[in-house]
């Protein structure tokens, strides 16, 4: 192996997709490449294709790519030489298909030295290295280039993580595609499938590891810039481990779409996910959290918005919310509102350590409220503060019109004003507690939750 | 990096990044060692005895063997086992397009210190391209073979690149004998086996 054939199975493992004799490398620059918005900066792109990949191509590969610019940047070549088939065998990637669907970067993670590993690198950030100016942690001062990628790759996504950190430019977070990193509250959304995102901070990439096309160097010089003046400290550059409330057990957490080794379990943290597929070391603070798991998980969704009917409709698909009976509970949003302000985890309708968080309750009636009147919500969701738009609506005819019904039993209640619902469950980590099964010292399934477990 | 940077100012990166490569590419097997001389040849030698601790007793003989040249970037590569070596000469400009009389410079310096290997490397810029057709169409001209008085036969080749200085990376202009980087450390290679 060279680094120039390291680099172009970088580019190949980003976005290649070969057929029987031919090959094609998308480019998912979006609206960082659209030659309307960025003209000088689509020349460019031209020119990196030209000048760098181009000869790159026919030196190691003596084959001839072409690019095209619509509908999106695309390499291609109509041909496959054996030369290349031959390298993808000898590291184990497929020969056919989308290349990261289903590449298996071990052989390269063994065998290349860091040389080629950089380049490999260099590889997938001029591909799915994403550096829109908007990829920073809190503010400007702190910016990343993130390497995305679709699919259910969790193998390649630690992969390339590892070899990030062997590198010296370590991700502060790994955003991996699976409802518990993409729908932790919601358990029933459907559209979950985000994809993944390794965050790298920009200054360490810079530093330890390269680009090829001059394009994504001045992007990632650009937004150094951005920081300039408001360099973070080493210790601070990784993301703390934090973690912030329960998620919820999603429908999808059996879905066959997530490979098997997955399948079935429940992930509490991003880091979690990292520890159990090998791309980071389990951490003090993530083994004792694992140890009060029951206070990071619920069986119900802990707030799902919807239109009434949508609403009605999850709550008759679920026996245990259907046999429930629903009280009209009166509620004084003033004390409501001043509770959350002096402590937003509070839970009201039960006790100090079971019953609906205040958080979850204004937030299912803001939207309530914000949908009804159309142009407080942007898609679900509550568009600026929520406690702004409670505030602004409280006095209103249409606020009096909303409703929380409480059932008997600690299952979710229902915000509605017949027109909008949203569904929230309570938190009740003794009752949870029931329900894990530990399957390993990191992997947890769990049961379902039954009427019994609530009594 | 600002434009009003000199010639003289990019040897040291490029040195370095050239460095990276050969290290990179070269098979661990092999056992090379990769020593970057910037300036006159003699003294980067001498300087790599005084300052570096390479033993003496390999650098003496090829201090002797080599004239007094100025050259900006050089490498030598000695494999550890046979005590063989590669001298290699990299000519950098920092002008609109090399051409001719760069290649000219580049050639003549190779030929008087019998480094087999040279490369032309124009910072962030590339060839003329009435350069480029001549290459293309008269390959042979950056192959020279020659036969020393010892009669020992010579086989000099020559590439042109570009360094790219906001990427810190070579790219290649097509022109020449040796055409990438990685068929450059091949070839070396291949000589110190």
């Amino acid at each position: 192996m060279n680094t120039d054939r390291a680099y172009l199975l970088g580019l190949l493992v980003g976005g290649g997709n070969l057929g029987v004799s031919s090959l094609s490398i998308s480019f998912p620059y979006k609206k960082w490449g659209q030659l309307g918005l960025h003209p000088v900066r689509g020349g460019n792109i031209a020119k990196d294709f030209l000048t760098k990949v181009q000869p790159l191509f026919r030196n190691e590969y003596k084959m001839d790519v072409s690019y095209k610019i619509e509908p999106n940047w695309r390499i291609y070549s109509s041909s496959l030489t054996d030369d290349l088939v031959n390298d993808l065998k000898e590291y184990g990637l497929p020969i056919n298909g989308d290349i990261r669907d289903t590449a298996d970067i071990g052989q390269i993670e063994k065998k290349f030295n860091s040389g080629c590993k950089r380049a490999f690198i260099a590889g997938l950030a001029d591909t799915v290295g994403s550096l829109a100016a908007s990829h920073r942690r809190f503010s400007n001062q702190y910016q990343i280039i993130s390497f995305e990628f679709k699919g259910r790759n969790f193998k390649l996504v630690a992969s390339i993580s590892r070899i990030l950190e062997e590198l010296g430019c370590a991700p502060d977070q790994i955003l991996w595609n699976h409802p518990n990193q993409h729908s932790g509250s919601d358990k029933y959304y459907r559209s979950w499938k985000k994809g993944f995102k390794i965050r790298v901070p920009i200054d360490d990439y810079i530093a330890k590891g390269s680009f090829l096309f001059q394009t994504k160097k001045s992007s990632a010089t650009e937004n150094i810039e951005l920081q300039e003046g408001h360099k973070f400290s080493v210790k601070n550059k990784r993301k703390r481990f934090t973690m912030e409330g329960a998620k919820t057990i999603h429908i999808d957490e059996n879905s066959t779409w997530l490979p098997e080794y997955l399948r079935g379990y429940h992930f509490i943290h991003n880091q979690h996910f990292a520890v159990v597929l090998g791309a980071a070391k389990e951490s003090p603070e993530l083994i004792s959290e694992l140890e009060n798991l029951e206070k990071h998980v619920n069986p119900f969704t802990i707030l799902t918005k919807g239109s009434r009917d949508e609403i009605e409709a999850i709550v008759q698909s679920d026996k245990l919310l259907k046999d429930r009976e629903y009280e009209n509970k009166k509620f004084d949003i003033d004390a409501l509102i001043a509770l959350y302000k002096k402590n937003p985890n509070g839970l009201i309708f039960g006790t100090k350590e079971k019953g609906y968080p205040v958080n979850q309750v204004l937030q299912g009636m803001a939207y309530v409220i914000g949908a009804t009147l159309v142009y407080k919500v942007k898609g679900k969701r509550v568009v600026g503060s929520f406690i702004a738009v409670l505030e602004e609506k409280i006095r209103t005819s249409e606020f009096r019109k909303v409703k929380i019904l409480l059932p008997e039993l600690l299952t979710p209640l229902i915000i509605t004003d017949e027109i909008h619902s949203a569904l929230i469950g309570a938190t009740n980590p003794e009752a949870y507690k029931k329900l894990i099964v530990k399957k390993s010292p990191l992997l947890y399934k769990f049961n379902s939750i039954e009427e019994k477990d609530l009594k | 990096m600002s434009d009003t940077r000199r010639e003289v100012d990019y040897y040291k990166e490029i040195a370095l990044g050239l460095k990276d490569l050969f290290i990179s590419n070269m098979p661990d097997s092999l056992h090379v060692s990769v020593y970057p001389l910037i300036g006159e040849i003699k003294a980067a030698l001498q300087n790599l005895i005084l300052n570096e601790k390479v033993d003496e007793r390999l650098i003496k003989p090829i201090i002797q063997g080599i004239d007094t040249l100025s050259l900006d970037v050089s490498f030598l590569l000695v494999n550890n086992k046979t005590k063989k070596y590669e001298i290699v000469i990299l000519e950098i400009k920092r002008t609109s397009a090399v051409g001719l009389t760069e290649l000219s410079q580049l050639i003549g310096y190779c030929l008087v210190s019998k480094a087999k290997f040279g490369i032309l490397v124009n910072v962030d810029n590339t060839v003329s391209s009435r350069f480029s057709t001549i290459l293309e169409r008269d390959f042979d001209l950056t192959i020279i073979e020659r036969t020393l008085k010892n009669d020992q036969d010579i086989v000099h080749k020559f590439g042109v690149m570009k360094w790219n200085s906001k990427t810190l990376a070579f790219e290649y202009t097509n022109a020449g004998s040796i055409k990438s980087i990685p068929e450059l450390v091949e070839m070396v290679t291949q000589s110190l086996k």
